[in-house]
């Protein structure tokens, strides 16, 4: 028989009936294994003492009362809307919106206001988040051009298996992987292609200050250039691919999603970036550190705030395809999604996968 | 069954029915436990219940309590969130070991070592690969091999291996 793994006499250790009685046997004639159990059983004692902590002896019938006595809106509302998935999603939205083109597109009265060069992580509490005002009762917004329903409703113009179909519709390369994890499973792939549309969001200051009455607040006096102006987001085509992905749990979790976009322009009838920035950075319920993160980055015009929530994930910059990317996830394959400019395109590659497997994805793109 | 990842799945679903005494008989019989894993992980008594509050309500929200997979589920979630609440905290620069109240009336010497040596092991855990991490805590909080197989989503029989290579890891970190 040969020597015993590591795994068995570390085992052997803390649970000494768990072994064969070949282990057994073996163990007993063994003196190099005996003495690697040693060893080992040494090293675990050493770690014992450094993991050692205050022993607690917590009440649950205590701990149950406060969590009934939290209010539902805390305990159901913020960490949903604080779930991986979600706030990727989030800052998916923020990051495809704020990437620009440089010159087409744009109506006569709108002029371009960002172009953003960096990705700028800026961390973000639970409490950040469930304090955030409800920006949508600013103003109104209204949706125009052919893939107008399906951004607005979640529709697609094309569901289909065939990636040449994707790129005739769509207009766009629509890369695919050359590599993929095994538990994704490729045959299962399925292109989604939503139409070009534009948004746009007017400004309206005695809407707001009518929604902040209700809610009895006062706002900031919305400056007059920014009152009636509005801003405008061209976006689309887009295609998404889905792949299922294979988990041991079978759980609901969307599956890898590989995204190919014409990258969307943000034009503006008159407030400039640093107009917009001061004035929303005003309103009650952005906290002063966030307000100080994002104030903090210089130059709103080329640098991109991306929300972070801070207990949940961790932001890098990485180079896929020769591009500068920003890189959301870690390797405990909850969620990871990479994003990143190429030629006039934005692409993103997530899904319920380490960040290396999504960025080795992501380098795996191949166009034809 | 993956906890971790079943921990993870909480997208735009409607909330299941919650069959609130079955969730209660959870609650009395796992509170402790998952308490006692995120205490593992951060060293502050405050923190560690604040985590299993999330990990109960993240679970009740969208999980029925008469699941098999209910107790793992609670110890997966309660080591990586707790994990996360660890790195959140570095990154916030928050003073470390506010549980030092725990220490009154031991010799402030000792009590600065301890919380010295508390400091550098959450450090380390910080920086070790995840996996190793949650073997490590899951482990040293009391749970068997095969109830810390179930929460990792893996074989009884790695367990062994994958603590000792989390322990090396950890040693190796902690090395002077």
């Amino acid at each position: 028989m040969s020597h015993l793994a590591d795994g068995t006499l570390r085992r052997i250790f803390d649970e000494p009936n768990a072994i064969s009685d070949h282990e057994r046997d073996h163990l007993a004639s063994c003196a190099v294994c005996a003495a690697r159990r040693d060893a080992i059983a040494d090293d675990a004692r050493t770690v014992t003492k450094l993991l050692d902590v205050p022993e607690l002896q917590p009440d649950a019938s205590v701990a149950l009362r406060r969590l009934r006595a939290a209010p539902a809106a805390v305990r159901f509302s913020s960490p949903r809307a604080f779930r991986a998935p979600r706030w990727l999603f989030a800052a998916a939205a923020v990051v495809l919106v704020a990437f620009t083109l440089t010159t087409t597109g744009l109506a006569d009265s709108f002029i371009k206001i960002f172009e953003p060069k960096q990705f700028v992580p800026v961390t973000v509490t639970q409490a950040d988040l469930r304090a955030m005002p409800d920006l949508s009762a600013y103003g109104t917004m209204t949706w125009s051009g052919p893939g107008a329903a399906q951004w607005q409703k979640g529709g697609t113009a094309l569901k289909t298996t065939d990636v040449a179909a994707a790129r005739a519709r769509s207009g766009l390369a629509v890369p695919t992987p050359a590599s993929l994890p095994a538990n994704v499973d490729r045959s299962s792939v399925e292109y989604r292609v939503l139409d070009a549309a534009r948004a746009t969001f007017t400004f309206d200051a005695a809407k707001a200050r009518a929604a902040a009455a209700q809610q009895n607040a006062t706002l900031p006096p919305m400056p007059a250039n920014i009152d009636g102006s509005s801003l405008a987001v061209d976006v689309g085509p887009l295609v998404m691919q889905l792949y299922k992905v294979d988990r041991a749990s079978g759980g609901d979790m969307p599956g890898l999603v590989v995204v190919d976009a014409r990258a969307p322009v943000v034009s503006s009838t008159g407030p400039s970036v640093r107009d917009f920035e001061n004035y929303l950075l005003a309103q009650p319920g952005i906290s002063p550190t966030v307000a100080a993160q994002i104030r903090a980055l210089g130059d709103p015009e080329t640098m991109l705030p991306v929300p972070i929530p801070i207990d949940y994930a961790s932001a890098r910059t990485v180079t896929v395809h020769g591009q500068s990317g920003l890189l959301v996830g870690d390797s405990t394959a909850v969620f990871s999604v990479v994003f990143w400019r190429e030629g006039d395109a934005v692409r993103a590659v997530g899904g319920p996968l380490t960040d290396a497997e999504v960025l080795a994805i992501a380098n795996s793109l191949r166009q034809g | 069954m993956n906890a971790r990842a079943l921990e993870a799945a909480d997208g735009p679903t409607v909330a299941k029915p919650v069959a609130s005494t079955a969730f209660e008989r959870l609650f009395a019989a796992e509170y402790a436990r998952v308490v006692r894993i995120a205490q593992r992980v951060l060293a502050d008594a405050a923190e560690a219940e604040d985590v299993a509050q999330e990990v109960f309500v993240s679970f009740e929200r969208k999980h029925r309590a008469d699941e098999q997979y209910a107790a793992a589920w609670l110890h997966a979630a309660a080591a990586h969130r707790a994990l996360n609440a660890l790195r959140a905290r570095k990154r916030r620069a928050v003073r470390e070991e506010r549980g030092a109240r725990v220490d009154v009336g031991v010799d402030p010497h000792e009590a600065a070592e301890r919380s010295e040596r508390r400091r550098a092991v959450r450090d380390a855990l910080r920086r070790i690969p995840e996996r190793s991490a949650a073997v490590l805590v899951l482990r040293y909080s009391g749970l068997s091999y095969a109830e810390v197989a179930l929460a990792l989503g893996v074989g009884v029989g790695q367990i062994g291996t994958l603590l000792r290579r989390a322990e090396e890891r950890i040693r190796k970190e902690l090395a002077p």
